[in-house]
């Protein structure tokens, strides 16, 4: 895992803050009032139900009235889960629409931009210094002839 | 409806895994969640196995040892019938209506166990006090529902009895039962990976599972109120007839389907019923 990059520069160490996955800006799941949401549990279509079928999905859809926002989740195969997901999900929408900047939802997508950049720019050096390593190849290494698996080969 | 080579194609593009759960699913999006669920669940040296097993319509709950039943954990094995969500709806709604003080309840075919293990733990959350007992003729679903409670800290007692010549029944404020209600008519028509994997035993009845409600438990045991999961309307009728000084009503499940008949002495049940 990526945790920020470390700079040496001319002694002064600098800092490229990607944040913690674990110090992000929590879910904003207060902002869910029970009473603004619609709560509907899809199960594919009409036709028998109880004991003539046996589903292993769970899908929740959540409607906030206020905003118009949809959010679905059929994630995990507990209804349970699925309702409280969808309503972080929700959550981190509703921030985002309210205060854009300091919403978690932007927060989290700047942090994936971060570490994507980060992580092309590790293997960038890395090939770098492999290709720096190909073009002055250790002599040593090279010239080391190993005699008696010559001997027996033959 | 055949799958089309185009979906067999695309499907082995996302994931090799992928095609054979084409088969029970019949959607991509589906046969996708359940490869998900799969690898989420089992070390990797079993998914292949547990891939071909469902392409041959075992249900998922048997490879993966589960269902999910409210907030808690079920285990399911062949044999035993796996819970299903309208079960669970109905025992939501049931113990969100329950204000009483304290409740002793009787769970009648009871298989897997999860409906009085589900209700005690919702009555406990919401700190009503209650005594939950639950019996069925096979021996392994008793086996399976003793793990379940105690997998779940439950501390209900089951029993093996018969519903058609019940012994030793005590007296209880509510009964419920989730009895096979699909007619041998329908047994046809139902769900493949049902009719190939779950128990018979736990499947077919007409009304003969009502009619033995009535007479070997709602009544000996003097309970004042009752739900039972059904099928069709004829088993909501021969209830209704059997208990004609009875307050009697019917709860369709959230995909509209007629799914229980509700009774009670006095109206306490009654806003359950829709």
């Amino acid at each position: 895992m990526i945790r920020g990059i470390r700079l040496n520069i001319g002694g002064l160490v600098r800092h490229y803050a990607i944040p913690k996955k674990n110090k992000l800006p929590p879910r904003p799941t207060w902002l869910i009032n029970e009473e603004d949401i619609e709560e509907k549990f899809i199960k594919g279509g009409s036709g028998p139900g109880g004991q003539k079928i046996n589903k292993t999905n769970s899908k929740v859809q959540l409607k906030h009235i206020p905003t118009g926002i949809v959010v679905t989740n059929q994630s995990s195969r507990s209804q349970e889960t699925n309702r409280k997901r969808a309503r972080e999900i929700l959550a981190e929408k509703i921030q985002f629409l309210q205060d854009p900047e300091n919403s978690r939802l932007a927060v989290v997508t700047d942090r994936k931009v971060k570490v994507k950049q980060s992580k092309s720019k590790k293997a960038a050096r890395k090939y770098k210094k492999l290709a720096e390593e190909k073009e002055e190849p250790d002599s040593n290494f090279e010239e080391t002839v190993d005699i008696e698996g010559d001997f027996f080969t033959k | 409806m055949r799958i089309s080579p185009k979906l067999i194609r695309q499907a082995r593009q996302i994931n090799n895994l992928l095609p054979p759960l084409l088969y029970p699913n019949r959607s991509l999006e589906q046969a996708q969640l359940e490869l998900k669920w799969i690898t989420e669940e089992l070390p990797p040296n079993q998914w292949v196995q547990a891939v071909k097993r469902r392409s041959l319509y075992e249900p998922l709950q048997y490879i993966l040892g589960s269902q999910p039943f409210g907030d808690l954990d079920i285990l399911c094995r062949p044999g035993v019938l796996i819970p299903r969500w309208e079960t669970e709806e109905w025992v939501k709604r049931l113990c969100n209506s329950l204000s009483g003080q304290q409740y002793k309840i009787l769970d009648v075919c009871t298989g897997s166990g999860c409906i009085p293990i589900l209700m005690d733990h919702l009555l406990k959350q919401r700190g009503i006090d209650s005594n939950i007992e639950a019996f069925d003729i096979s021996p392994i679903a008793v086996e399976l529902a003793q793990e379940n409670a105690k997998l779940n800290q439950s501390s209900i007692s089951f029993t093996q009895n018969n519903l058609f010549r019940v012994r030793d029944l005590g007296k209880y404020d509510i009964i419920v039962s989730n009895p096979p209600y699909i007619t041998k008519d329908e047994y046809a028509t139902i769900g493949k990976s049902v009719k190939l994997y779950e128990p018979q035993l736990a499947l077919i009845g007409e009304t003969e599972f009502y009619e033995a409600l009535v007479h070997n438990v709602v009544i000996p045991s003097e309970c004042h109120s009752f739900v039972f999961e059904l099928g069709n309307q004829s088993q909501a009728d021969i209830v209704q007839s059997l208990l004609p000084h009875w307050n009697i009503g019917t709860m369709k499940d959230s995909q509209e389907n007629l799914r229980c008949v509700i009774g009670s002495k006095d109206k306490s049940f009654m806003t359950l019923c829709n």
